[in-house]
């Protein structure tokens, strides 16, 4: 079930009233059928992967907490085998495949090609996978005890809000409000439904509408002009923010309005003025699990130097591939990963490198949309190509030309009217102001403001998504990873 | 939750209701009375208010192609275009018996069909365009089979329109508001045609030369519905012309199954249901008449729509 739908609409009110009214014995149990509800509306039958998982990670937290020395770390091995087992099956094993496929025919073997699965990656698998793997890595480390009831442990895996896109929760902060038994608060609720509110606007308002001439133009690596590609690389970079940050913001919004508080997964991270903050800021769930379980487990930092710069390498080329079975993710990781070596290279001899000001602001937002390109182009040859076509310009030699010709004009717009193109610049500025404001603090007295003010807020809000949003059942883009 | 906040509560919700609800209705409002492109022949229709004794039904081959003044100067009867571009039978459908229901001059109605009007479809084109009349059991039923689960929403859930409405309705709404105000956009002296003065393009040779075979299919369940259409109109004691429209010859070698077409129509026929094939008529021969494949241009609308006056001139004096 997609945030911005209809059946949304309806599920979320209904299901939250239900929480409140029943007993708190039984919420557990009502949020665990809702989850499966959720989740049954993409691909029924994939719910049986999310059993398959659950019931592997329930045994194997209780058995290491029972367990000692080398039978300990087999549990855990176990619990993380089975994670990976399904995310190798059903995400990477066909692109495993086509590299073997490509590789035997290069070097000229005649064979049989090999064939492929034919499966649909289940929505959300590398989230919940991930989620499931904290849960057991966390026992293992002793820094939380195993959950006993089955049914709250299947409910920190599959709890509907984060269950597809996350922000990946480690069991310290959700499983223990799981069990608390709250009372409705009106401020919790009036917050979480503001936070759903800000969420669906970044996602139909801007990210859907810039989504829209980001695809025109990336399905047509070489039919446009420089302009036109780097605006739709800018454009990207804005779009997978709000839809991704969207997602999250209605994930977080609609646990808070049950009294849950989820973690926060983004932090005005186009506000970054190098990579390394970047990398706090985008994606928080995700780029500290990276830092838990991989990047401090391989010595972090207190490694030499070569080592350490390996570390970051190797957890950023992972961190790619997490996100998809394709090339382009991989040199997309694999270029943070140089950026970040690079950065803390450079900014060792030039410190002011490292200074807030708006150049290495700018510099940064630079870096990360150049490598936005391989994550969004289609494949590794789109991906060259829009390269190469960054710095080209219009055939008659000047953009000045394409203005004067009505056709060409189009060109100029990323396929799009004037208008819609000169709204959709409108959205990126309006969105780094509120975004600036919200950073320093405005909003944080938002509550305590009159109602008149607060509920014309709401208002425009609601309106700007009823008129000016897309509705034509966009998924969120980091539904696929 | 304490009273005050079900109180406060209660009250930003029905400010929100209507809220929604006034602006929905300033929208729609506007839109009905648009002259504005083709909501205007949608009004027309919904709103009764127009009554041609002969009206012409099609999609944009006959929106461009068929030019009332010639057949009301040929034929000397009035006659309106009622065509709307991108919209089939299934889609139109609605149009045409809201329009017979309500009509107590229209002597002929013209079906202007092309290789797709009994293929199935899934997908309604610029459903936006009907929005304003969703109301009207007619439109409802015809849009409904096609896209259901959009429709009913549209018709029965509060403020669903909105994420329907595009930027061409909102145009339509203030158009609309203008002309109640007193600043209406001039009158439809061409009756719903749109002339298209362009010409034969060179790349549409090449672009034939590419092209694979395009293969008509003809769905039995539309064919039914189509055949009780024909049936109310007849009913009425409406005399029902079906043409299938010039299609340049290079265009036509590429189509396939149109014999199928062409039998299904010829099987309809009666006292009171008419078919003309101008498949093939002779201007198909030269691409000056032809803007592409399947629409003529004004030079060839002109012969197109002359070609149809006789027929009808022929009909009405039965």
């Amino acid at each position: 079930m997609l945030f911005n739908s209809f059946q949304f609409l309806l599920f979320f009110p209904i299901v939250t009233l239900i929480y409140f009214l029943l007993p708190g014995r039984f919420r557990w149990l009502h949020l665990l059928i809702a989850s499966c509800v959720f989740y049954a509306a993409f691909i029924p039958a994939y719910i049986l992967i999310l059993v398959f998982t659950i019931l592997i990670d329930y045994y194997a937290g209780i058995k290491i907490s029972e367990s000692a020395g080398a039978r300990r770390k087999r549990f855990l091995v176990l619990s993380i085998f089975a994670n990976v087992l399904i995310l190798a099956v059903f995400k990477y094993y066909n692109f495993f495949i086509a590299n073997v496929n490509e590789l035997l025919g290069l070097l000229n073997v005649h064979t049989q090609p090999i064939k492929y699965l034919d499966i649909i990656l289940p929505i959300g698998l590398s989230f919940h996978t991930f989620q499931a793997m904290s849960y057991t890595i966390e026992v293992y480390k002793g820094k939380f005890p195993p959950e006993r009831h089955l049914g709250y442990y299947a409910l920190y895996v599959m709890f509907y809000p984060q269950l597809v896109a996350g922000p990946i929760e480690r069991p310290q902060n959700v499983l223990p409000q799981l069990h608390k038994v709250t009372r409705y608060d009106h401020n919790m609720m009036i917050s979480g439904l503001r936070l759903m509110l800000w969420g669906l606007f970044k996602k139909v308002v801007i990210a859907d509408r810039l989504g829209g001439m980001v695809n025109e133009v990336y399905n047509q690596p070489d039919a446009y002009t420089g302009f036109a590609y780097v605006m739709a690389t800018i454009f990207f970079g804005i779009q997978i923010y709000c839809d991704f940050s969207g997602y999250s913001d209605i994930a977080i919004g609609s646990a808070r309005t049950m009294n849950i508080n989820l973690m926060k997964n983004f932090d005005t991270p186009y506000f970054s003025s190098t990579i390394s903050e970047f990398w706090r800021r985008w994606h928080i769930s995700l780029s500290t699990w990276f830092r838990d379980y991989l990047y401090i487990p391989l010595g972090g930092n207190k490694v030499s130097y070569s080592r350490w710069y390996f570390n970051l390498f190797i957890v950023f080329v992972i961190s790619g591939f997490w996100h998809g079975a394709s090339w382009n993710f991989v040199i997309w990781g694999g270029l943070h990963g140089i950026f970040l070596i690079v950065g803390s290279l450079m900014q060792t001899r030039f410190p002011f490198l490292k200074q807030k000001n708006i150049v290495n602001i700018l510099l940064t937002f630079a870096l990360v949309n150049f490598a936005w390109i391989f994550f969004r182009a289609r494949d590794f040859g789109d991906a060259f190509q829009i390269v190469t076509n960054l710095f080209s310009t219009p055939a008659s030699g000047s953009y000045f030309n394409l203005l004067h010709s009505d056709y060409m004009a189009n060109d100029l717009y990323l396929g799009e009217p004037l208008w819609k193109f000169a709204a959709s610049i409108l959205l990126i500025p309006i969105l780094f102001i509120l975004e600036y404001f919200m950073q320093k603090g405005y909003f944080m007295n938002f509550e305590r403001r009159s109602y008149a003010y607060k509920w014309a807020v709401y208002l425009v809000l609601i309106f700007a998504i009823l008129i000016f949003g897309v509705f034509d059942t966009n998924q969120f883009i980091y539904f696929q990873f | 939750m304490t009273a005050r906040n079900i109180k406060l509560s209660l009250i930003f919700i029905s400010i929100v209701f209507v809220a929604l609800y006034i602006t929905e209705l300033v929208i729609d409002t506007g839109v009905r009375a648009s002259d504005y492109s083709h909501y205007h022949k949608v009004n027309l229709i919904a709103e009764h208010s127009i009554d041609p004794e002969v009206a012409v039904f099609g999609s944009s081959v006959s929106e461009v192609g068929i030019d009332p003044r010639i057949l009301k100067g040929k034929a000397g009867i009035s006659a309106y275009n009622f065509s709307i571009d991108g919209t089939r039978f299934v889609q139109m459908k609605g149009m045409v018996e809201e329009f017979a229901e309500h009509s107590t001059q229209c002597k002929t109605v013209v079906l202007t069909e092309y290789f797709g009007t009994f293929t199935g479809t899934e997908q309604l084109t610029e459903v936006h365009r009907f929005m304003a009349h969703i109301n009207n059991d007619n439109f409802y039923r015809a849009l409904y089979p096609i896209q259901p689960d959009l429709i009913w929403k549209l018709r029965y859930v509060p403020f669903y329109k909105f994420i329907a409405m595009e930027h061409p309705y909102y145009k339509a709404s203030y158009l609309g508001w203008k002309k109640k105000l007193g600043h209406g956009s001039p009158e439809d002296t061409a009756f719903g045609y749109t002339p298209k003065y362009l010409t034969w393009g060179g790349q549409l040779d090449s672009i034939n030369k590419l092209s694979g075979p395009i293969v008509i299919t003809i769905d039995p369940r539309i064919v039914g519905e189509y055949k009780a259409m024909v049936s109310k109109l007849v009913g009425k004691g409406i005399d029902v012309l079906i043409v299938l429209p010039p299609v340049q010859k290079d265009g036509r070698s590429l189509v396939k199954n149109l014999d199928g077409l062409r039998n299904a129509f010829q099987e309809m026929t009666s006292s009171k249901v008419h078919f003309l094939d101008l498949t093939t008529m002779p201007i198909t021969e030269d691409k000056r008449y032809f803007y592409n494949n399947s629409h003529v241009n004004r030079e060839g609308s002109i012969i197109f729509s002359d070609t149809l006056a006789s027929v009808i001139k022929g009909i009405i004096s039965k």
